[in-house]
């Protein structure tokens, strides 16, 4: 019999996935270039048939890790008998073989979706772009057939398997990839439409109206991602923070930070026809950025708590890189005509203007974390001498930048499309600055000190001055129209012209966050005890008694912790528990902090080590307003799904009164 | 394995015991407080343990006797350039946390300002030339013909007089 083992089945499945894949391919672009409508829809049946093999193959190495199958070479190197069941599922992803077939099960669900979903408009470009998307597909089938196969027989069948490494050993760890995955692969969407439209010939902004939901879909994603990663790191990795500037978390700030700055600049070419070639150029750069943070993830060239190290796969996305780069600007500039506009601008400060500064600052802030992550290797290669660029480096040059960003962030909807005049221009700006400034001096009154708070909080404060200023501003006007309650008046606001509002909520969001990061950088405190037994550290207001150790064992893991007595100003807030694990798999020892978190701040517990008398060493943090950081994020999920959410749609030829709602909606004008 | 077991029972058993002491204890000393001054030196260093961690928040042995020797070389007297000095020697500038502001390590930290600068004039000459061109559109077409109305029925122009109206009153 040919296939003999779960694993046969498996390799099977994927080389039939290969060859849907690569008949999809041939399929699409025979029959658009044939105008075949049966190719067409043969290709479309293909791209099904892939994203169903997929999902049997993904499901398959599940069913292995689920089951102990250590006859696979996947399960084994990842997997345990011990390990508990949530983690045998996310195992999946810790290895190379299985992160990139859960990144090609992704993708090619998306692209059935993108296949088979309704379109409103832009049906004629669907199959370009599910040919384009095919196309990236392959290159992950490529690399999961040659390079790095998902079903790999070993013999003998060993016993028990490698387990999981420790760190991954949390739920943060189940959430951060997935979403991180969705996040890259969804950014291809708007590249391929990209794409598609310059082949297309087509000058319009159609492909951006098509990809708006599926580039706020895979930017917040992309945004879910890069905070499960920042939880995961404050929980698991034990230093206090969340964000350390490493390499490969800087990966996925990059495409990050060109994906904010295409969402607003594509709303220039929606409104004004301008900055056509930019956004083309800004998506491509998306799209390169996401495959710059999967090869900087895989090819160990940089020093990263996180990368997977293999020179192999760092070639393939090398050469894929430079292939995707190599046909993109091959494209554009065949379509360059397509491109040249004649831009014309009414006023030097507008809305328009602040929206380019916007896009300048941000990819100003992508070149500025591109430029620190490659020169160490840029160091070596002029001097020889190797260097380090971590968090001093960012904190000093990334600051201000941000800074500038978010007051832009203040600043921009204040302004007027197309000209602002003086005298309306300082009538607007005056109260949310006079809020800042008030703010500020209030801040020092109260005993801030510290420079940088101060103007941070008091940029906070204008952003959402100018915020809430926008907003009553639209609530009256709409009330002397309408004659609605405030209430309805500021739910039909936001609801009628979703975009602006839920852009709204995300910068509000982003405010909540940067109180956080302000918060809990700047007034962070920590101190570093050795106690004996019953011995009370104080920290803050906190009084934190030490009761002993105690040891426990969990399969195979041994567990070392303690639980401390928590208490403020002697009124008792309970126990917190600071472990250490020892795995089998590991030589060090994994830290479990302890985490007494509130609005006001967090109290964070690492205990270092110990002595046989039981003598211990703890690290205590307090780290203000960490919440914040969280309810931002929170906050900025609900903000992005509120914009996204779908509208009703004004046909053409629509009756007079649907078309007078649609007046309504916009008479706010929209961002 | 077995070593790591026993140490746990013994362990267990302690804890016990000491919780049997703390129920009985008297007055308690405070505990040894570790100290922290040499944190601003600290986060200038990288730990060698391999972990990518500076080793002002890495808790391993390496990044412990780095600390202990920071503490006893300020004692001595050493200032934190001679200390820092003292590391490269050791470990070459992959020991510090950031590149120095000398030589060619000052471009890694000019260069972002620098491209910022240099984007923020292109941009400034960008805008002023769309402006200039829109004025001289304008001067050749008439204000009225730089942009054309779009067609509006009785009803939406009645529409959107009243909102002139209210944005006139408003804005």
């Amino acid at each position: 019999m040919l296939l003999q083992t779960w694993n046969d089945f498996g390799l099977a499945v994927m080389l039939l996935g290969l060859a849907a894949n690569v008949w999809a391919i041939l399929a699409l672009v025979l029959g658009l270039v044939r105008s075949d409508k049966r190719l067409i829809d043969s290709g479309r049946g293909a791209v099904l048939a892939l994203a169903i093999l997929m999902t049997l193959a993904i499901s398959l190495l599940w069913v292995q890790f689920m089951t102990d199958d250590f006859s696979n070479e996947v399960v084994a190197g990842h997997s345990s008998t011990w390990l508990p069941a949530l983690y045998k599922f996310s195992a999946l992803w810790a290895g190379n073989s299985g992160s990139l077939l859960l990144w090609a099960w992704v993708q090619t669900i998306l692209i059935a979706v993108l296949a088979y979903g309704r379109h409103r408009e832009g049906q004629e470009m669907m199959p370009y772009a599910v040919a384009i998307m095919s196309g990236i597909n392959l290159f992950f089938m490529l690399i999961l057939a040659l390079v790095k196969p998902p079903f790999v027989s070993l013999y003998p069948v060993p016993p028990e398997g490698n387990g999981l490494n420790p760190l991954l050993q949390d739920p943060g760890m189940v959430l951060h990839p997935t979403t991180l995955y969705i996040g890259y692969v969804g950014l291809a969407v708007p590249y391929a439409y990209a794409m598609t439209a310059m082949i297309l010939n087509r000058a319009d902004d159609a492909w951006i109206r098509v990809t708006r939901r599926w580039t706020l879909f895979a930017w917040i994603f992309l945004s879910i991602g890069i905070i499960f990663g920042g939880q995961w790191a404050y929980v698991v990795l034990g230093w206090g923070g969340w964000w350390a500037w490493d390499p490969v978390e800087n990966a996925s700030l990059l495409p990050w930070l060109t994906a904010t700055a295409f969402l607003h600049s594509v709303m220039i070419q929606e409104r004004r026809g301008m900055l056509k070639v930019w956004n083309v150029a800004l998506v491509t750069t998306t799209f390169l950025l996401t495959l710059l943070g999967t090869y900087l993830t895989r090819s160990g060239i940089l020093a990263s708590v996180h990368a997977f190290n293999d020179t192999t796969l760092g070639f393939w996305f090398f050469g894929f890189m430079a292939v995707v780069l190599l046909i993109s600007v091959t494209i554009t500039t065949w379509r360059s005509h397509l491109l040249r506009e004649e831009n014309q601008f009414e006023g030097i400060v507008s809305k328009e203007s602040s929206f380019l500064l916007n896009n300048l600052i941000l990819v100003g802030m992508t070149f500025t974390v591109f430029w620190g992550t490659f020169f160490p290797l840029i160091s070596e290669a002029v001097r020889g001498v190797k260097v380090t660029v971590g968090p001093p480096f960012y904190n000093q040059v990334m600051i201000p930048i941000g800074l500038a960003l978010v007051l832009l962030m203040g600043v921009c909807p204040l302004l007027p499309w197309k000209k602002a005049a003086t005298k309306q221009l300082i009538q607007n700006l005056v109260p949310p600055t006079g809020a800042a400034l008030v703010g500020a001096v209030l801040l020092f009154a109260f005993g801030m000190r510290n420079l940088f708070a101060i103007v941070g909080f008091a940029v906070c404060i204008l952003v959402v001055a100018a915020i809430v200023l926008d907003y009553a501003r639209g609530i009256r006007a709409r009330r002397k129209m309408t004659g609605e309650n405030p209430l309805t008046a500021f739910w039909n606001l936001s609801n009628k012209n979703r975009r602006r509002y839920g852009g709204y909520v995300i910068h509000l969001a982003v405010i909540i966050m940067m109180v956080g990061i302000i918060g809990s950088s700047v007034y962070k405190q920590e101190k570093i005890f050795t106690v004996e037994l019953g011995q009370t550290m104080s920290i803050g207001p906190y009084s934190v008694t030490y009761t002993g150790l105690r040891g426990r064992s969990q399969g195979p893991v041994d567990e070392v912790y303690t639980d401390l007595q928590v208490s403020v100003d002697g009124k008792p807030l309970g126990l917190l528990r600071a472990q250490k694990e020892f795995h089998p798999n590991s030589k060090e020892a994994t830290t479990r902090v302890g985490i007494l978190g509130g609005f006001k701040e967090d109290l964070y517990v690492i205990l270092n080590g110990w002595e046989s008398d039981q003598t211990a060493n703890f690290k205590l943090l307090i780290n203000p307003l960490m919440t914040y950081i969280w309810l931002g994020w929170y906050l900025m999920t609900i903000g992005t799904f509120f914009a996204m959410w779908p509208g009703r749609h004004v046909p053409a030829g629509a009756t007079a009164t649907t078309r007078q709602r649609s007046i309504e909606a916009a008479w706010a004008p929209a961002d | 394995m077995r070593f790591l077991r026993a140490l746990l029972l013994a362990l267990l058993v302690v804890s016990f015991v000491s919780h049997a002491a703390l129920a009985a204890g008297g007055p308690m000393q405070p505990p040894k407080e570790h100290d922290r001054s040499t944190r601003f030196i600290e986060e200038d260093l990288l730990c060698q343990c391999g972990c990518t961690m500076g080793v002002a928040v890495c808790d391993c042995g390496t990044a412990g006797e780095m600390r202990e020797n920071i503490a006893r070389m300020l004692g001595e007297g050493q200032t934190k350039a001679q200390i820092l000095a003292f590391y490269v020697a050791e470990y070459g500038e992959k020991v510090l946390t950031a590149p120095t502001k000398r030589g060619f390590n000052l471009s890694a930290w000019i260069t972002p300002f620098a491209v910022l600068l240099i984007g923020l004039a292109f941009l400034y000459w960008l805008v002023r030339n769309w402006v200039r061109q829109f004025r001289a559109t304008v001067a050749v077409a008439g204000p009225g013909e730089a942009e054309e109305p779009a067609e509006l029925s009785e009803e939406e122009q009645a529409y959107s007089d009243k909102i002139r109206e209210i944005l006139r009153r408003h804005y």
